[in-house]
């Protein structure tokens, strides 16, 4: 082979780079919410199977776009338990705690997950939006509250590669979650002991 | 020859910053001390509320104001948020001076801000803009090589603005702003030759000569 038609198998590789899928794994960091944990009530979490270790690909992928796949493993699981645990100690269905006298139920899942890319928005930033729907249940499985929680993230694609950039955009949304549950926490909870007690 | 090579050297790495200009502006509304045992934290206002401040200019903001003092502490944006979590994210954060009391009345915020010594925050507004570009700039790669032919130039904005709160006054201190305009090109004939203005790096070391000369003042 030639030097010539070296270049010309190089160059070629380089383009069909912009053409190739993206492959995200979502891992991410949630600090501890600075809060005050209620030691008299236990909270058993329950998620959606589609919430735990959810792998998001889009049912149609528009033209000129690549495809995605997202893969979100336990980032969401340990989100909530991170925001949770800070306010109530986390019981398992079957832990002996799990029969004391006040308890309640948390019901968690994905309602929507979007996202825009740049080529979608025509600008240049990743956006990402995430709701969930959570249910709070006293020991008799009645509803006390029922919540839609958001969080929003936004990831100029300035120095980071798109792949990089996407993922930010993702984990910002996740801590934004974080942030907007615990403050909903936080305000509701003198209702939710109320309603229990 | 050694000596043409230096002077080449030399005229290629001035020629290769481009031309910026820098103002700054400062204002003071009330008294104000800071101790060395006290602390100041850097916040950018949020993108939920349109601001499109960079991650790099405040990370570059935080370590050229903790390299050019040593008076008081600058405790690490991210740092902080991490400590103070949900309290100052991009969502919850206070955007206003108006919206400090509500944070403010939290107990576990307000004595972990007392046991910090954290004594202002600087909330940071502003971003850097290309306003006007023109020219053209061709490039083309075969078998026997590549190269790039034109001329392009824009001109870039960074507009930053930064409002001192006292935490504990519950009050606006003062504001001080640094706005750097400058003319970026590329020439090329075969070798583009990219000949930047440092307007986002200028305005980061303005506003931080501005904000460690606020607090020496």
């Amino acid at each position: 082979m030639n030097n010539a038609v070296k270049k010309i198998i190089a160059l070629q590789a380089l383009l069909l780079v912009g053409c190739g899928s993206q492959n995200l794994i979502i891992d991410t960091y949630i600090p501890s919410p600075l809060v005050n944990k209620n030691e008299n009530i236990s909270a058993r979490l329950v998620f959606d199977e589609k919430l735990q270790n959810f792998i998001f690909s889009p049912e149609k992928v528009q033209r000129n776009e690549a495809s995605i796949e997202i893969n979100f493993g336990s980032s969401q699981v340990k989100l909530f338990q991170n925001v949770f645990s800070s306010f109530f100690s986390l019981v398992d269905f079957e832990s002996e705690d799990s029969k004391s006298a006040k308890i309640i139920r948390i019901d968690i899942s994905l309602d929507k997950f979007e996202y825009l890319t740049p080529q979608m928005a025509a600008n240049q930033k990743y956006s990402v939006w995430f709701k969930y729907n959570i249910q709070i249940l006293d020991d008799k499985d009645q509803s006390i509250d029922n919540w839609f929680i958001t969080g929003y993230g936004e990831q100029e694609t300035g120095t980071f590669q798109a792949d990089e950039a996407f993922t930010r955009a993702i984990q910002i949304a996740l801590r934004d979650t974080g942030a907007n549950l615990s403050i909903k926490t936080q305000d509701e909870i003198k209702d939710i002991v109320n309603s229990i007690s | 020859m050694r000596i043409l090579k230096k002077n080449t050297f030399l005229l290629a790495l001035l020629f290769t910053v481009g031309c910026s200009t820098t103002r700054v502006d400062e204002e003071v509304n009330t008294a104000f001390t800071i101790s060395d045992d006290e602390s100041i934290v850097l916040l950018s206002n949020s993108y939920h509320a349109g601001n499109q401040t960079e991650l790099d200019f405040m990370d570059c903001l935080n370590s050229s104001i903790a390299k050019k003092q040593n008076t008081f502490e600058i405790i690490p944006t991210k740092q902080f948020q991490n400590l103070f979590y949900p309290w100052f994210e991009p969502s919850t954060a206070p955007q206003s001076i108006e919206d400090l009391p509500k944070i403010l009345n939290n107990d576990l915020v307000k004595s972990k801000l007392t046991d910090m010594r954290i004594k202002y925050l600087i909330k940071i507004t502003g971003e850097t803009k290309t306003n006007a570009s023109s020219g053209a700039l061709s490039c083309a790669a075969g078998p026997g090589g590549g190269g790039c032919f034109g001329f392009a130039w824009w001109d870039d904005t960074s507009a930053y603005n930064a409002s001192v709160w006292d935490l504990s006054q519950e009050t606006s201190v003062g504001n001080v702003s640094a706005n750097v305009t400058g003319t970026s090109m590329i020439p090329a004939i075969v070798i583009p030759i990219p000949i930047l203005a440092r307007t986002q790096l200028n305005a980061c070391d303005g506003l931080s000569d501005q904000i460690v000369g606020f607090f020496s003042s």
